[in-house]
């Protein structure tokens, strides 16, 4: 089956707050929101992008908060959004309006409950295993968000997590929108979520050089193509959509934002954390979503970078998008919004989404003086009003693996 | 009436658990007011945190009513206490 799919609802926790509107807003601000971050003192760097003021007890209530590590917190939040706009009115969930049997959930991260497991290695270590959490298994278990969704909506289709690094949120939603192809579901709940700003993860990145290090100017830390990148800063949040069949939402009246009209993947098979240089991987991904698409290199009016503002990785990146696509416009909203790795792909697919429904290309933000080696045109300073039928998000992690998604106008 | 019951153990189930502050008789048990396995692990964590006492797995799951989990609370509280007082 080759059915056409839709975007029929977008939600995001993200370090602009909760809601898709609100990242939407941030980063056609091109406000930077990288700040020193309590947690991560005497580190370097010490500051984060972090999801503001998020009490999930009084967003959850206190029962599903205390069985749920942040990273599945954020993902119920945003599906709940999604959803919710899908226009499947969470209080009428019954059997008629909702066919639980038949909706897929599919969630990517990098990480898991990875700030669950090092407080409990703390407990272990300084109080012994008797204290030691009972929930610690089922709220670090990566699976989890994508079963502590398929139990929140009722959904009974297949439910699963996917792990590619900072592709995840990306790869998870190009299988979601497989099985919505093999009939396997009618409706799928698809996205990424990432909860893993902690001291070690922080301390561990900063070992492989990967942070920016922001000095004295956290906010002018992540700069994607700017001359004077230097690494990303550490983010954390998360993008669920709901999607479904063309013919389907038609059929319901379903407000349609967007189609998902392509999906490509690829491995760089290279190094586990240096992109090919020549964006080997990237650039067979990116050829496999516009295939899948029937369409080509010249048809693609604006790229959504995946950019984390490493040296290499965006001077990889950028010359395998100048290769493919010339002067297309391009943004990096990781600029803004810093990088949310395995949540990444899908709150870039989501802006992606608003940049083709409302006719918009964000900025870059903190792109001040453009890498000349970079030849991309690069979106800056103020959003690009642009008229968009296809629009690509593109994503790799480490592990060498690269998603793309190609999303055309409704 | 939940002031039949241990205050701590019923702050604890009406905070953390969400029950009604009805539900909670002597009588009840912890299945009839719908906490399951994992969530009697929980309640058992809590209480130990809250009192400061040591909590062997499957004490609270054996006791048969919220009034002997009261009881054992008390004991357990008492024990801890008879203890800390022969310290030199």
């Amino acid at each position: 089956m080759s059915a056409e799919i839709a975007v029929t609802g977008v939600g995001a926790v993200s370090p602009a707050g909760i809601g898709a509107q609100a990242c939407w807003r941030q980063v056609c601000l091109g406000a930077p929101n990288a700040a020193v971050d309590p947690e991560l003192r005497g580190l370097r760097p010490d500051f984060s992008c972090r999801v503001p003021e998020f009490d999930a007890a009084a967003r959850l209530g206190a029962g599903l908060a205390r069985r749920t590590d942040r990273f599945t917190q954020f993902a119920l939040l945003a599906a709940r959004e999604a959803v919710t706009q899908a226009g499947h009115d969470p209080a009428g969930w019954d059997p008629a309006g909702w066919d639980g049997t038949r909706v897929a959930v599919v969630t990517g991260s990098a990480f898991g409950g990875v700030g669950t497991l090092v407080r409990q290695a703390g407990v272990l270590a300084e109080r012994g295993a008797g204290r030691v959490s009972p929930l610690t298994v089922p709220l670090v278990m990566a699976n989890m968000s994508a079963g502590q969704l398929s139990a929140a909506f009722g959904a009974r289709g297949p439910s699963l997590a996917v792990a590619t690094a900072c592709a995840s949120g990306a790869t998870a939603l190009g299988v979601a929108r497989d099985l919505l192809r093999a009939g396997a579901c009618d409706v799928a709940l698809a996205g990424g979520t990432e909860a893993a700003v902690d001291r070690l993860t922080a301390a561990a990145f900063a070992r492989l050089d990967a942070l920016a290090p922001g000095h004295q100017d956290p906010a002018g830390a992540s700069r994607p193509f700017d001359a004077e990148r230097r690494g990303f800063v550490l983010a954390e949040g998360a993008a669920m959509l709901v999607l479904e069949r063309l013919a389907d939402a038609r059929a319901r009246g379903a407000r349609v934002l967007a189609r998902l009209v392509g999906y490509g993947a690829a491995a760089d098979a290279y190094h586990p954390t240096t992109p090919h240089p020549a964006g080997l991987g990237l650039e067979l991904a990116l050829r496999r979503a516009l295939a899948d698409a029937g369409a080509r290199p010249d048809e693609v009016d604006h790229v959504n970078a995946h950019a984390t503002g490493t040296p290499l990785g965006d001077l990889a990146e950028a010359r395998t998008l100048h290769r493919l696509f010339g002067a297309t416009p391009v943004t990096a909203t990781k600029g803004a919004l810093g990088h949310t790795l395995g949540a990444a792909g899908a709150i870039e697919a989501v802006l992606t989404v608003l940049t083709v429904a409302e006719g918009l290309i964000p900025p870059t933000a903190n792109l001040v003086k453009q890498d000349p080696e970079i030849e991309l045109d690069v979106v800056r300073d103020a959003p690009r009003p642009a008229r968009i039928e296809l629009a690509l998000s593109d994503s790799a992690g480490f592990g060498g693996q690269n998603a793309v998604l190609a999303f055309a106008a409704a | 009436m939940s002031s039949l019951v241990n205050p701590v153990l019923a702050r604890v189930l009406v905070s953390a658990f969400q029950l009604s502050d009805d539900a909670l008789l002597p009588t009840a048990t912890l299945e009839e007011l719908g906490l399951d396995s994992l969530a009697v692990v929980e309640l058992s964590d809590i209480l130990a945190e809250e009192l400061g006492v040591a909590i062997v797995d499957g004490e609270l799951a054996a006791a048969a009513s919220l009034g002997r989990i009261g009881e054992l609370l008390g004991e357990l509280s008492g024990a801890d206490r008879d203890a800390t007082a022969q310290l030199p």
